[in-house]
C-alpha cells in the first residue's frame, strides 16, 4: 500500500514537471512561430497544458479546489479560441 | 474497502497520469514536426486534450482511492465537457483559417492529396449562380 502510495506520487511529480517544460517549451513557439494561425494553435494548446497542470495539482493536493479552477479555465479557453479565430477570420467579433 | 483494492486504484491513477503525460509531450512533438497548419492542430488538438481527458480517468480513480464522492463527480463532469469542446474549438480553428486563406499542404511537388472543401464550395458557387441567372431569364 505504502509502495502503491510512493510509485503514485513520483508519477505524480514526475507528470507535474513535464507539463511546466511542456508550458515553457509552448510559450517559446508562441514567441518564435510567425503565422497567426499557428500562434492561435499554441494559445489554446497552452491554456489545455495548463489545465493538464491543474488536475495534476489536484491529486496532489485533493483538499483544494483546483478541478473546478480547472473548470472555469477550460470554459473561458473555449471561447477565447472560438472568439480570437472568428475575430482573425472575419475582422469582426459578432 | 481491502488494502489491495485500494493499491490497485492507486495503481491504475498512475498508469493514466503516465498516459496522460506522454501524450501530452506527443502533441508538442507533432506540433514542432508536422508541415503546416492543419495538421498541426490535428497534432494538438487531439493529442492535447485526450492528455487532459487520461489525466481525468487518473484523477477518477484517484478519487475512489480516497472515497471522495465529489471528486469523481468533477472529473466525470470535466471528462465530458472537454469532450464536447475541445473538437468544437478545433473546428472553429480549422474553418477560420480557411476562410482566412491559409493553403493546406499537398506534398513535397504540390501534387498530392486534394482539397475537397475547394471542390465543394466551387459546386456549391456554381448552383447559387445558375439559380441567379434563371431568375433573371425569369425577369426578363
Amino acid at each position: 500500500m505504502a509502495t502503491a502510495k510512493l510509485i503514485f506520487d513520483v508519477i505524480l511529480y514526475i507528470g507535474l514537471l513535464t507539463h511546466i517544460g511542456l508550458i515553457a517549451v509552448s510559450l517559446y513557439f508562441f514567441w518564435r512561430r510567425e503565422p497567426v494561425f499557428d500562434r492561435l494553435i499554441v494559445a489554446d494548446l497552452v491554456s489545455t497544458y495548463i489545465l493538464a497542470l491543474l488536475v495534476i495539482l489536484a491529486m496532489i493536493r485533493p483538499d483544494d479546489p483546483f478541478l473546478d479552477v480547472g473548470l472555469g479555465l477550460a470554459a473561458i479557453g473555449f471561447i477565447g479560441a472560438i472568439a480570437l479565430a472568428k475575430y482573425i477570420a472575419d475582422q469582426q467579433m459578432f | 474497502m481491502p488494502d489491495f483494492v485500494l493499491a490497485t486504484f492507486l495503481i491504475i491513477a498512475a498508469l493514466f497520469v503516465l498516459a496522460g503525460t506522454i501524450l501530452s509531450v506527443i502533441g508538442l512533438l507533432g506540433l514542432n514536426w508536422l508541415p503546416d497548419m492543419y495538421t498541426r492542430l490535428h497534432a494538438t488538438g487531439k493529442v492535447g486534450l485526450f492528455g487532459v481527458v487520461l489525466l481525468l480517468v487518473g484523477v477518477f480513480f484517484f478519487g475512489l482511492y480516497e472515497a471522495d464522492a465529489t471528486m469523481v463527480l468533477r472529473a466525470a463532469i470535466l471528462f465530458l465537457f472537454l469532450l464536447v469542446v475541445g473538437p468544437t474549438a478545433a473546428h472553429a480553428i480549422s474553418s477560420a483559417a480557411y476562410r482566412f486563406g491559409q493553403e493546406p499542404y499537398l506534398g513535397p511537388d504540390g501534387k498530392g492529396g486534394r482539397d475537397d472543401l475547394a471542390r465543394d464550395v466551387r459546386q456549391k458557387a456554381e448552383e447559387l449562380l445558375d439559380e441567379h441567372r434563371r431568375k433573371k431569364k425569369k425577369k426578363k
